[in-house]
Parts: structure tokens; sequence; C-alpha cells
């Protein structure tokens, strides 16, 4: 920095203005954190207004190399927004208008920091919905989501974020102000919005984006299936998928989960059972009439010992709070959890949950399943206490386990939480040194001083031994897992 | 194209290399069959050619997991013809002819974009040549995976800007069991109160296409999937054609595509693209000799014809680009085409600034196919 903090602090005032800067300690502890279980403390928190305002904040950082770290609601799961070297959190909690609704075109434009379930509240009484909807939703944010290129349950049919974006305004590293995509289709030349979509703020702040909205759809049924074995459930996943019915959601959750999920949500859940698939399918009335009695009769040919169809939308609502929550359930069978989002092809599933019972065990740790069981995409989370450090290595461990197994099995070491600094250094796994190189170029193009949120998404060091590379950083977060300990011991 | 060698590699390694060796020596064409050649700028003096007729074939196709991997000078035909036999389909029908890799490049697509989306809502991942002489992966085999940018989708309508697609990963879907499709005929304005209607009742039809047929309108409603969907679709269109005045039918399966496909011997081909509720404006406006094809819930408008003079064609593109749209002149007689040039758009500087972005990253000496996209014109 070529000037003194404090100076850099004001100028950042005079963007912001008073109200929209925080650099109080006690302010800046609420920004060191995010839904992984790293911490870092930013030197100023800029909770802009305008996209002019966040376009001052990014240059001014530009110019005196300050790093940036663009923040949604801080829901993430990857340590995305965490200001992991310092220096500024741009948070985009206060703009978050509906700008404008287009119910011909199906199209809505919103600021970057609105909720993601309030998208949805605010187009429903018009009798549309915004399709994905992440677990969080109720406190995520539609820019956050474009970062991630989240998913969630209904993303099967549905697509994920990038396939419900047609249009962003950017500011870039440099802080200049774009627009890329159309409200039209197709635009001719590259996909930019598509490759901006999941890019995880290191490239640009999102300050708008024209969002697709589509008709509710006329039918919903939901069903929840019990199983002995997960295996059977996947089974029956496969089942259902080979019969040509598409559902538009099948959640998994096996037995240590169920236990959790039933403790804490009172959702109805068999507790019993080895595995349970909540299955829902979205379609014309006749559709779902013709498929849902077929969906039960493939579960009960896998081995499923109950079915249970919601006959109502405050039934469905229930078999739905358990799955939404899970996450949260967790802190009933154990003090934290490091969840994994590994993807395999669906046709893996048996195997791979195998290995990932495997490699819980090898550490000496439990592990609860509660995922995406159509589209592959796991989330083991593997319990532990966040402030026994050995106990933090351990999970840490047991997820690099889990997430050789994805690559090995054919699949992704992510496929909805990102990649943020908690994956960066398991990208070598997926991917071969030349396309690491693209992307180390492509963010070397966006943002030569890598000012905006450094040091995420690309593994660490570039160039070092890889096996070495992937032992410092695991080191890095031993050390932040102890600084956690030390923090949470402090407050 | 002045092609001083043309280059057919059979492997991905032998594609970068050749890639690597050609972009050392110059600027280097990147071509699949060469159907789609016609609708963008020639590549600026290509010192060499590679075709990817030699890398053919599919990969990897587990039906089960609803995806297939193939090389990209594979025909789309055959992998359709592949996954037809495991009752499974890519849902993208455009342009019949041409490779995998050149339907990326070109980001072409057809009737089914109006329920299945277009080629960035169906692939998943690709394998590129760069000019580095380095085999690139981007994305992957599984329908959701975040790790890493989205290089990807740089890759959909990049006309080889970025290096050669070498393979390709889809995500498919089940064959419908049953298909039907519906044509309503009246009035412009009646065919679009139908359209609209239908949309509104968030119906799945697999296609809407409307078309002019002499002094009226059609509207092909292609419904598809298990029996109770078809019968309860094409009662639908019962309804709509009802309450708005038109005639029904039910049309023979090829109608709606013979339509929508360029009729032999149109000399210029004009495709625009802009918020669907534009379009019943955009038809209105076009003379009656002009033969166009619309998909009203998406924005698409082709028009084809011998007809179209500058005058005509430019006051579509100013409409288009009014209507915050844009237009792709695929085809057009050299005196059109200099004067009118090949895309009309409405705001170009973001991607002005996007692009180079890529082209450092991906091909930094700027060797690739050079200036066949909107965005190297004027480099």
């Amino acid at each position: 920095m070529s000037e003194q903090p404090s100076s850099f602090i004001e100028r950042l005032r005079t963007i912001v203005g008073d109200d929209g800067l925080f650099s109080e300690p006690q302010q800046l502890r609420l920004y060191m954190y995010d839904g992984s279980i790293d911490r870092a403390l930013p030197i100023a928190v800029a909770l802009p207004r305008t996209a002019e305002q966040v376009a001052g904040v990014v240059r001014l950082c530009h110019e005196e190399g300050v790093f940036l770290t663009p923040r949604g609601a801080g829901t993430g799961l990857s340590g995305g927004s965490i200001p992991l070297c310092g220096g500024v959190v741009l948070s985009t909690a206060r703009m978050k208008a509906v700008l404008a609704v287009d119910t011909e075109n199906q199209t809505v434009t919103v600021q970057p920091g609105l909720v993601n379930l309030d998208l949805t509240k605010h187009v429903a009484p018009l009798g549309f919905q915004y399709v994905p909807d992440p677990s969080s939703q109720g406190a995520c944010t539609i820019g956050g989501n474009v970062a991630e290129n989240s998913g969630g349950p209904h993303t099967l049919t549905g697509g994920v974020t990038t396939n419900h974006v047609l249009e962003l305004e950017l500011v870039l590293a440099d802080g200049e102000r774009v627009r890329i995509g159309s409200p039209a289709p197709d635009p001719p030349g590259p996909d930019f919005v598509g490759v901006v979509c999941g890019s995880e703020g290191t490239i640009a702040v999102v300050t708008q984006i024209l969002c697709r909205i589509v008709r509710k759809t006329e039918c919903v049924r939901t069903m929840l299936a019990a199983f002995d074995s997960c295996r059977a459930a996947s089974e029956a996943v496969s089942a259902v998928i080979a019969s040509g019915i598409v559902p538009t959601a099948m959640e998994m959750m096996d037995h240590p989960a169920l236990s959790a999920i039933e403790a804490f949500s009172h959702a109805g859940y068999p507790v019993d059972a080895g595995a349970v698939l909540l299955l829902e399918l979205e379609a014309l009335r006749e559709e779902v009439e013709d498929a849902a009695p077929r969906v039960v009769e493939i579960c009960r040919a896998n081995g499923a010992s109950e079915v249970r169809v919601a006959q109502n939308d405050e039934e469905r609502e229930a078999l739905w709070k358990g799955r939404k929550k899970a996450f949260g359930a967790m802190g009933r069978i154990g003090p934290s959890y490091y969840v994994q989002d590994g993807v395999i092809p669906r046709t893996r599933l048996p195997e791979v949950l195998e290995r990932v019972e495997q490699a819980a065990r090898k550490v000496g740790l439990r592990v609860a399943n509660v995922f995406h069981a159509g589209d592959g995409n796991l989330h083991p989370l593997i319990l532990f206490d966040d402030h026994d450090p050995d106990q933090a290595k351990r999970a840490i461990a047991a997820g690099e386990e889990i997430l050789r197994a994805c690559v090995e099995a054919g699949g992704s070491i992510t496929g909805e939480h990102g990649v943020g600094m908690e994956k960066r250094d398991y990208m070598v796994l997926q991917f071969p040194k030349a396309t690491l190189a693209a992307f180390t170029a492509f963010r070397d193009a966006c943002d030569p001083g890598h000012t905006l949120n450094p040091y995420k998404l690309l593994p660490s060091g570039l160039g070092c031994a890889e096996g070495g590379k992937r032992q410092k950083t695991m080191a890095q977060m031993q050390e932040l897992a102890e600084r956690n300990a030390a923090v949470g011991d402090a407050y | 194209m002045d092609v001083m060698e043309r280059l057919r590699p059979s492997s991905y390694d032998e594609a970068a290399r050749m890639l690597h060796e050609a972009s050392a020596r110059g600027n280097a064409a990147v071509v699949g069959s060469g159907s789609r050649d016609a609708w963008f700028p020639p590549a600026r003096n290509p010192v060499a050619a590679l075709d990817s007729a030699a890398l053919c074939g599919i990969v990897r196709y587990t039906p089960a997991d609803l995806t297939i991997c193939v090389r990209a000078g594979t025909p789309l035909a055959d992998v359709q013809a592949a996954l037809g036999r495991e009752r499974q389909r890519l849902p993208l029908d455009p342009w019949p002819q041409g490779t995998v890799g050149g339907l990326i490049a070109s980001n072409d697509n057809g009737p089914l974009r109006t329920r299945w989306g277009g080629v960035r809502d169906a692939l998943i991942g690709v394998r590129v040549a760069l000019p580095n002489g380095e085999v690139a992966r981007f994305g992957g085999d599984v329908v959701k995976n975040v790790a890493g940018y989205d290089l990807t989708k740089g890759y959909v309508g990049s006309a080889g800007a970025f290096g050669m697609i070498v393979e390709a990963t889809f995500k498919v879907q089940p064959q419908p069991a049953r298909s039907t499709c519906t044509a309503l005929t009246g009035t412009l304005d009646a065919v679009a109160t139908a359209w609209r209607t239908l949309r509104e009742r968030a119906l799945p039809f697999a296609a809407v296409e409307v078309v002019r047929t002499e002094d009226r309108w059609t509207l092909y409603a292609l419904a598809e999937g298990d029996s109770v969907v078809v019968e309860r679709l094409v009662r639908e269109c019962g309804e709509a054609a009802r309450t708005t005045g038109c005639a029904t039918r039910e049309a023979p399966p090829d109608e709606a595509a013979e339509h929508a496909r360029k009729p032999a011997g149109a000399r210029t081909w004009l495709r625009v693209g802009i918020p669907p509720a534009q379009t019943a404006s955009m038809l209105a406006s076009l003379a009656p000799d002009q033969h166009a094809v619309a998909r009203p819930w998406v924005g698409i408008v082709e028009i084809f014809g011998e007809a179209l003079g500058e005058s005509d064609l430019t006051r579509i593109l100013r409409d288009a680009v009014e209507a915050r749209g844009h237009a792709h002149l695929r085809q057009a007689d050299d005196d059109l085409r200099r004067l009118l040039g090949w895309w009309s758009i409405e705001q170009i500087e973001g991607g002005r600034t996007m692009f180079p972005m890529l082209k450092n990253a991906l091909d930094p000496a700027r060797h690739c196919n050079a200036g066949r996209t909107i965005y190297d014109q004027s480099e």
C-alpha cells in the first residue's frame, strides 16, 4: 500500500459514506467467516449502495494494491468470501432491490444483494418462481449465487444459476463497468455470462443481474421413500432414471443424517431407516399422476420399506423442512462439521458412498450424508470438534480422501459450493497442468494484480511440486484451525 | 479460403502439436466439416487449416448417467444415432449437417431450443487443443461441476478463437415416448394470442414455431412425452385455437421442420435474437414476401429470401438493436455483405473488454481463427 491505512480508509469513506463503512474491530469480526471452517479479519468492510460506489471501491483497491473480497451473505461453504489476506470486504448487503419485473419476457432485474428466496417471494404472486434454490436460500444472495454458480435440490431438471442468468453488469478488477450477455437469446460471440458465473469473485464484482423466471408448475408431488441402506436407495435412483422419469429433485439422507434432522426439525422422518430418498415430481397434473405411482412402484421394487406421498402443501413443506435445515441439524450430533461437495456419475453412487464411510472411519470420525442423489452431488458432513486441532486435521484428511474418490470415479471436487480457499489445492486432483495454467492465465488476464478475492479458486503456489503444495496448504489450514480455536476462546 | 496447408490430426496431442506449429508460423484456421463456414467471416490469412474429420467417434457413453462424451469431429447425426439405440437423445436440433465441434463453436440450435435451451445448457465439458501445444480440459463428465472457471462456456460461440475443440461431453435425455405436432393457422394477431396463451399456461411444449404460409400464419406446437402429456397438450392447442379463431389440425412430423429449414435457393439468411415479447411486432413488420420462421417463446426470428434488399435488412437490423437484441447475417451476396457486415448488436463494449481476456489466456499470439468472431473484426 502506498499510503497509511487510516488515509486509505478515509478515502474509502468518501466513496461509500459514513454509514457505508465498518472499520471498528467489533464490526470487522462479523466479516471474518463464512459457512466454512476458516476465519480471517479484514481491515475494513465497505457496504456500497450503488454500482458507482462499487466501481469506486474496486478502483481504489486496484490503485492501492489492496486486496478486495466481495461478499454476499457469507453463507458460502468453501471460504470464498473470507478475506484470507486481510484487505477490504465489499458487502453487497445494501444493494438488494428488485429493479424490474418483466412478466412478458419472463425476466427480473435485481441487485446482487437480493436474497434468493426474496426473489421468488417477489414474483410468486404473479405466478412465477426463480428456479435455483440452494438450501441457504433464505439468506444467500443472487450475487453470491452468480459467483458460486449455485445449485440446490431442484437443479436436476431446472439447471443451476448459469442456466437462469441472461445478462450481467459487472465491475472489473480495475474498476471499469461493463455489461455482458443480453435479454435476447444467443448473443453473438463467446458466452461471457457463462464464464463469469462461478468465477467466485476473482474476476469481477457483479452489480446487476437479469434473471430468468419461470411460471410455477401446475402440479407438484413430493414423496419420501425409506430404504435399508444407501446402496438400495442409490439403486432406486438409477432405476427411476432408467424408467425415463426425471424427477425435479432426488435427495438422499443416510441414517446418521436422519437421526440428527429428525431431532432438530421433527419432520416426521423414519429414523430407523438406513437411508431415505426425498423425490419430487413437478409437471402437468396428468404427467405427475401418471408418473407418481410408477416411482412408488420402482422404489418398492428396489427395497423401499415405506413410501409416503405428501397429500397437501403442508405435508410437502414438512418433508422439505427437514432437508433444507439438514446442515444446521448436525449440531445435534457433533460440535461442528466439515462438508464436502464432490460430484460423481450417478451410477457410481454405491461404491463411492462406501469409500466416504471408509475415509471417515479411517480417521476415527463420523460422517453423515445429505445430498443431491439425482445429479450425483455428494455432501458428506464429517463431524468433528472445531476446537480440537487434531480433529480438524483428521476431518481435512478424510475430506481429501473423499474428493480423491470422486475424481477417481470420473467426477468433480465441487458441484455447487465452489473451490474458494478450501479446495484450491485439490484442483490438481481433477485438472491437468494445461487446464490449471489456462485458469491462471485467465485470472492474470482479468486481474493482473490478483487484488480481487486473492488466493481463491486456483491452487496456491503453482509451480511447486504438487504433493508438497498440498502439504503446505494442509499446514496452512491446520494453522487457521488453531487460530480459529484461539479466536473462539477469546470471544 | 486461401490456405497453404491442410492438416488433419488424428489424436488430441497431434492436434495440439499441429496447432502450435502452425500458429508459430502465422495464423491458423480451425475447421469442422465446413457446413457452417459461410456463416462467419473467413479466417485472416491462414498459413494452415486444421480439420477435425479424423477426430471422430464416441469416447464414453453410460446411458444410465445420461451423459455422452464424443470426439469433436463426430457428425451430430452419428451422435444422435448412437443415443437413439438406447432410446436417448441430445436435445439439440440445429442445422442438420456438421460436427459436434462446429455446433459448439457456432452456438447453433433449432426448434427444441424452446424447451431445452441451447448448446450452453447441454454442454458440460470440452477438451481443447491450445495453440501453446497443450491439451486442456474444461468442465467434465458430471452434470454439476463448479471446479475452476467455466471456460467450457467460453467455447460456445467462440468460432474457433480459443483453439481447437477436440472432445465434448453433453447431458442427454430419454427420448420422448410420443410426439405430436399441432398446427394452428390464422392471422398473425390470432396466432400471437394463441402462443401467448399457451405460454402463460406454462405448458411444456418441446417446440413452438411460427411461419408465414401465404397470407396466413401457422403456429406449430410440438408436444412430446408420455401419452397423457401429449394428449393434454394437443387438447390445450385445440382450446387455444377455439378462443383465438385459428384453424387447427395435426401436422405431419416433417411439416414444421420443412418450414424451419432455409429454403433451397434462398440467397439471404438473417437470424435475429430479440426479447421474446418483441417477436410479434417484428413479424408484423416484415413484408408479405419475406419468408420467416420464429420461435416466439425464445425470441428468435429467422428471415430468408431473395427479396430481402438493403433497405429491408437495414430496417430489421435497426429494429432488432432497438429491441435490445442482435442479428446475424448468416448468408448474403457480396454487395449486401459489404454494406451490412455480419452482425448487428445492441451493445458490444462488454464483449470487447472480455474477449481479449479470454484470448490472452488461451491464444495470446492471436493466431487462432483470427477474424472469425464479432469481437476480433478490427484486430
